[in-house]
């Protein structure tokens, strides 16, 4: 029965609705920086009308929810977006180390330290017997071996941070994983009792979208709520109530493998199908392009002892061979298979007279057609089955390096527009404006008080009532 | 489109970073004056930089090589000079000698000994620590006193160009003991001389004048040798001059170009500050009383 009480009722009723719709501004304001907060509004919708004469009257306002604006579609697009830019992100700052091993644009390279390697065997021709000659192409060969040895030892130092990187990875995507579990069991709690669980789903996307940037996943709700997160092959990580872990293994090559564990406790290896996220990159950096240019520079390594050991050892030294009398020949100059292991031989290194510059035993000391014949091995088309020159092949080896760093920056740049495009229109959307909230407080302000004016009224009226009496 | 405040301050982020990144980029370029500053920076340019630089370093040893090569024939020449010199004093001595009378012997018996004395020396010719005249035998003397070759038929070789070698002369026995064997004459006039046999002496200005031919004729292949050195010398002037060219465009940066472009960034970030200042201060706040 709406009497003078039922005003007081609806005054009321609008004071607390009111009230909770600056509350959820004060909330929306508060969190105008958090990552991944969604603004809420409070839903006001009229209370339930009496029906009375001459018809029905209404009794005042009501809030129905407190809702979050949220796009749920743009949550999907972002994650694999994510993944593409994890993943190029991580390639592009692995290349880009790795390219400070090949960047000899200041000169002081490989190509440098080739260049007069083969120029002291020319100078070596100029004065076949010198003695300052022979010690100078011995320091030239030594820098040659050591700086082919530290690039291949700092490429495998890259391969073995980034085996850390991929260890810590999968360290980190288990935590998350574990985060969304319980995330998942607080939602269908709260949404079981009919409440909207705002705040835990922005908490639990912003959780899905660091996931992404990690790994490549795939994810759907049921309808408890709860989210289902897969990755690779379909194996879940997330499957509620339980969590599934990543795990390494250290594979035959020393370096780690990632495996996913089922609830036996099996571990599946996943190392090859990992899709995107940072950790396809460090694994591409590890296990592609590094080891690829490791191989390169091997393959460079193992022909230079190859191709120069052939010549060296039908060659003829000064030194005389204790033994046949003669001067010494078949003499390796390097030894070594591989750029970690070339070196020059220890007999050489011992006695520079060893170092063949005669193409016969006779003509031994004044003849220099084998240090000439050394010399003109820089440009035999030694490599890439008599293709390439030594120098050539380092060039587009580290032109290669080049290409692919740049290849992956307009990638990770190309992804980033993405990710802050689609960021963009998912806050443009769901993403706290502090003049908006303001006119909103203005304006939930100014109903308070005019609800609060209607008390005062109605106060008035009562007195009027009473002082009739 | 509904604009919030962090999509504002993000996008003042972003753009800030892009162009604070592009800056440093001009900047570096700037400094370096290098337009490839890494190999990212033109993956193609930079393979080409290394060839050229490869190519560079080349013309710099063939250089150094020619240069070796223009010091030894420069030597060659002045030993060749002396011994052409020697051969005709012994010549005029045998002519001097070869009249019936017999006049002056003691004199002329010491000169010619000097003079094959001298010969013998300047066959043992020394550049450096190399005989120069015992072919590849370089660390073993060309003639023993007795005027023997010790030496073999060997050459100086020298690397002027990729794949291309030039043979600078070393074979002493070419020179004094060709088709004549000068020490040889010179024995035969001491005796000549010493035993007073006017037909013996008259008998080697002949072959004096043989082996001056001889000399004259290797001191013609050296200077050949020499104007195809300096040839080649200009060549590889002029290729590296190329080369240092193509390099340039390759590499370096254009100056004007850069600085104009630095200065356009410039603007362009200041540009994003100022709008970054005035679009981030102000809220409905600054106007609510």
């Amino acid at each position: 029965m709406p009497d003078i009480y039922g005003i007081l009722n609806v005054a009321t009723r609008s004071l607390l609705t009111q009230q909770k719709a600056i509350d959820v501004t004060g909330q929306n304001i508060a969190n105008v920086n958090t990552p991944g907060y969604s603004r809420q509004r409070v839903v006001m919708e009229p209370s339930t009308p009496i029906n009375f004469e001459p018809g029905q009257m209404g009794t005042g306002v009501k809030a129905a929810e407190i809702q979050r604006i949220y796009d749920s579609f743009i949550g999907g697009q972002i994650s694999g977006e994510n993944s593409k830019l994890g993943q190029w992100e991580a390639t592009e700052s692995g290349l880009s180390r790795i390219e400070l091993i090949f960047n000899e644009s200041s000169g002081a390279g490989l190509e440098e330290v080739m260049s007069q390697f083969w120029a002291s065997w020319q100078d070596l021709a100029n004065n076949p017997s010198g003695y300052p000659e022979r010690t100078a192409l011995l320091t030239r060969g030594q820098t040659l071996a050591r700086t082919i040895n530290t690039m291949s030892a700092n490429l495998q130092q890259i391969q073995l941070d980034y085996d850390q990187s991929i260890v810590g990875t999968v360290d980190e995507i288990n935590g998350i994983s574990r985060q969304i579990v319980d995330l998942n069991e607080k939602i269908s709690q709260v949404e079981i009792a009919g409440q909207n669980s705002n705040d835990y789903r922005d908490q639990r996307d912003q959780l899905l979208k660091e996931l992404s940037k990690l790994i490549d996943i795939n994810t759907y709700e049921n309808d408890q709520g709860q989210v289902t997160v897969m990755t690779a092959n379909g194996n879940p990580l997330v499957q509620s109530p339980y969590a599934y872990e990543l795990s390494t293994v250290t594979s035959a090559d020393g370096l780690q493998d990632v495996v996913w564990m089922d609830r036996g406790g099996t571990g599946i290896d996943i190392t090859g199908s990992i899709g995107g996220g940072e950790l396809k990159g460090w694994l591409d950096v590890r296990d592609g392009f590094a080891q690829d240019y490791l191989d390169r520079l091997d393959e460079l390594a193992s022909t230079i002892v190859t191709e120069v050991n052939a010549i060296h050892q039908s060659g003829f030294g000064m030194t005389i061979d204790a033994t046949t009398g003669d001067p010494v020949t078949g003499q390796p100059f390097f030894v070594g298979t591989t750029a970690a292991t070339m070196e020059v031989d220890a007999a050489i290194a011992g006695d520079v007279n060893r170092i063949a510059a005669a193409a016969t035993a006779a003509s031994v000391p004044g003849d220099n057609t084998n240090a000439i014949a050394m010399a003109n091995l820089q440009g035999v088309l030694t490599m890439n089955s008599a293709s390439t020159t030594f120098d050539s092949y380092y060039s587009a080896l580290a032109s290669g390096v080049g290409s692919d760093v740049s290849n992956a920056s307009a990638n990770a740049e190309y992804e980033n527009a993405m990710v802050s495009h689609l960021e963009n229109y998912r806050e443009s959307v769901s993403g706290v404006s502090l003049d908006e909230e303001m006119v909103n407080l203005v304006k939930f302000q100014h109903a308070y008080q005019a609800a609060a004016k209607l008390i005062t009224t109605v106060d008035d009226m009562l007195n009027t009532v009473l002082n009739m009496v | 489109m509904r604009i919030t405040n962090s999509m504002m301050t993000a996008t003042v982020k972003r753009n800030l970073f892009r162009q604070s990144e592009q800056l440093a980029r001009k900047q570096e370029t700037m400094s370096s004056g290098k337009r490839i500053n890494r190999p990212s920076d033109d993956p193609l340019g930079f393979g080409k930089v290394l060839d050229y630089r490869k190519t560079l370093s080349s013309l710099d040893q063939y250089d150094r090589n020619i240069q070796s090569a223009k010091n030894r024939v420069e030597f060659l020449e002045t030993a060749l000079e002396g011994v052409e010199e020697l051969i005709v004093d012994a010549k005029n001595w045998a002519v001097d000698q070869a009249g019936s009378e017999s006049m002056d012997r003691e004199a002329a018996i010491t000169s010619v000994q000097n003079i094959r004395d001298q010969l013998v020396q300047l066959g043992n010719s020394k550049m450096g620590n190399v005989y120069v005249f015992s072919g590849f035998q370089s660390l073993t003397p060309a003639f023993d006193a007795t005027g023997t070759y010790n030496g073999d038929n060997g050459y100086y070789s020298v690397m002027t160009a990729d794949n291309m070698e030039m043979q600078v002369e070393a074979d002493g026995s070419r020179v004094f003991q060709g088709a004549e064997d000068v020490f040889d004459a010179l024995d035969q006039l001491l005796v000549g001389l010493q035993t007073d046999d006017v037909t013996l002496i008259r008998d080697q200005v002949d072959r004096f004048d043989q082996a001056k031919d001889q000399v004259e004729m290797v001191r013609a292949e050296s200077g050949a040798k020499y104007e195809q050195l300096e040839l080649v010398e200009r060549q590889t002037a002029k290729l590296k001059l190329t080369f240092e060219e193509m390099m340039d465009r390759t590499e370096k940066a254009v100056p004007e170009e850069t600085i104009i472009d630095f200065n356009n960034q410039e603007l362009a970030y200041e540009m994003s500050l100022n709008a970054a200042a005035k679009i981030i201060q102000p809220t409905l706040m600054n106007f609510l009383s």
